[in-house]
């Protein structure tokens, strides 16, 4: 009986102790909501100013000092239509697409790297030459487009392209979550008149003979895929003082001697050999320091040189 | 017993009341400041540009549920540093940034797997906020930066 009665009086506490907690947890739950409201409309003005909270329509930002705002079509507050693509783009370096200043070459050559029969200074064009042109290439011309040196022009190129895999391995991502070669790719922008390689720097663990046999079945394959067009063999950029520490079979002496054969090679299908190593190199045939982060890819300022150099030595 | 299960229910509306239906909130974030205090904060190695609208299909497949973005890439290729900030119109959308995210991610280990694999290592443990309907992916060495992007998010 007794048991029964402090079974009872144990079952009423507790039944009270779970009133009490379910009302506790009712009013943690709304007040942890409204104060979690309350937080977000503060975050409003925020310190970083850069988060905000609205129900309406995103509202662009102005473009801040120095920079140029390429591109916004950002819906403006109260419009009924179909969400466009916002395109934030802030451009922070120059364009090559300023034609001031267009008279200075920004490169200065020493001659001492000159290779015979290398196409020789010509008058300068604009970057409208570009137009119906493509680029190919390895990392080192990633940078075209990643610069925007010159947004007219086409460039399909990838990290570690090189000539022994350029016809054969799909270097290039494609929207269905596939892969294609860079002249696949290359075919979605149509028939070019002019075509510039820069193959090489991957490629040098190779020997030379397979170096240049594989480099000969890229220029057919191109040649097959562009006829009649102008196609202009660059020769390799230069590198820095201890690039083979991060590339081990990337060395000064292999790309001078590389390049010669890049050079030959043009001669003998009749191409047009742009010795852009020239330009970019210092008197001793190094990419100055300073100029790349890993001795071998180019900070934007040299693709700048490197497109200064195209624009007076053309055919 | 009794008691300490309750308590723990407790416990568990107590979280559910204080983190729960937040992500699914629509973020009036501009992806260009975004990205700009990322730069910020973030210690990167490289000096990061961004992507020209008309030559993002080169590192990005953006689609339709895509309303605003800034992305960040280095010119040099290496190291493989890199800011994505990727806005939709909801968080409903929000599944399809991470898949291009995911896309590109991929895409990067492909190309350096074979060329500076040392790369990978940023590549494989990259930061990744998601919160409503916004999606940020940000490539580097600073071991701070996940905690740096989630307090910008905040």
């Amino acid at each position: 009986m007794r048991i029964q009665k402090r079974r009872s009086r144990r079952g009423r506490a507790f039944l009270q102790g779970l009133l009490v907690l379910l009302l506790t947890a009712g009013v943690s739950f709304g007040g942890a909501t409204v104060w979690q409201r309350l937080q977000d409309s503060h975050k409003i003005e925020s310190k970083t100013g850069i988060v905000r909270y609205s129900t309406g329509p995103s509202q662009s930002s102005e473009p801040s000092a120095g920079t140029e705002r390429v591109e916004d079509v950002s819906q403006s507050e109260g419009e009924e239509s179909a969400p466009e693509t916002s395109l934030s783009f802030e451009a922070e370096f120059p364009s090559v697409d300023d034609d001031a200043g267009e008279e200075e070459a920004g490169y200065t050559i020493t001659g001492a790297f000159s290779v015979e029969g290398q196409v020789a200074q010509s008058p300068r064009v604009d970057n409208s030459y570009f137009d119906d042109a493509i680029f190919f290439g390895d990392s080192i011309s990633t940078g075209i487009t990643a610069y925007n040196i010159a947004n007219n022009t086409a460039c399909v190129a990838a990290i570690g392209v090189s000539p022994n895999t350029a016809l054969t391995t799909p270097y290039i991502p494609t929207r269905d979550g596939g892969k294609v070669t860079i002249l696949e790719a290359a075919k979605a922008y149509g028939q070019r008149n002019k075509v510039y390689i820069m193959l090489g720097g991957n490629g040098l663990w190779q020997d030379k003979e397979s170096f240049i046999a594989d480099y000969q079945k890229f220029i057919d394959a191109v040649k097959e895929q562009y006829p009649g067009a102008i196609i202009y063999i660059q020769s390799m950029t230069p590198v820095a003082r201890g690039v083979e520490n991060k590339y081990p079979s990337v060395t000064y002496q292999k790309v001078l001697e590389y390049n010669q054969a890049i050079a030959q090679l043009a001669k003998d299908n009749n191409l047009p050999f742009v010795n852009v190593f020239e330009a970019l190199c210092d008197e001793e045939g190094y990419l100055p320091e300073g100029v790349s982060a890993d001795g071998l890819h180019l900070s934007a300022e040299y693709y700048f040189k490197w497109f200064d150099y195209l624009k007076s030595h053309t055919v | 017993m009794k008691v300490k299960v309750l308590s723990l229910l407790m416990l568990l509306v107590f979280v559910a009341a204080g983190c729960g239906g937040k992500e699914n909130k629509t973020l009036d974030v501009s992806p260009a400041e975004l990205a700009e205090d990322i730069l910020e904060q973030v210690d990167f190695e490289a000096d990061l540009v961004p992507i020209a609208p008309e030559a993002v299909e080169n590192w990005y497949f953006l689609n339709d549920a895509v309303t605003e973005y800034t992305i960040y890439i280095n010119g040099d290729v290496v190291p493989a540093e890199e800011i994505a900030v990727l806005k939709a119109k909801s968080a409903d959308d929000a599944a399809q940034l991470e898949a291009i995210l995911d896309q590109r991610l991929d895409n990067l280990k492909t190309a350096f797997e074979n060329y500076q694999p040392m790369e990978l290592t940023k590549i494989n443990n990259p930061v990744r906020v998601t919160k409503g309907n916004v999606a940020v992916l940000v490539l580097t060495d600073d071991p701070d930066a996940q905690k740096k992007v989630e307090d910008l998010l905040k």
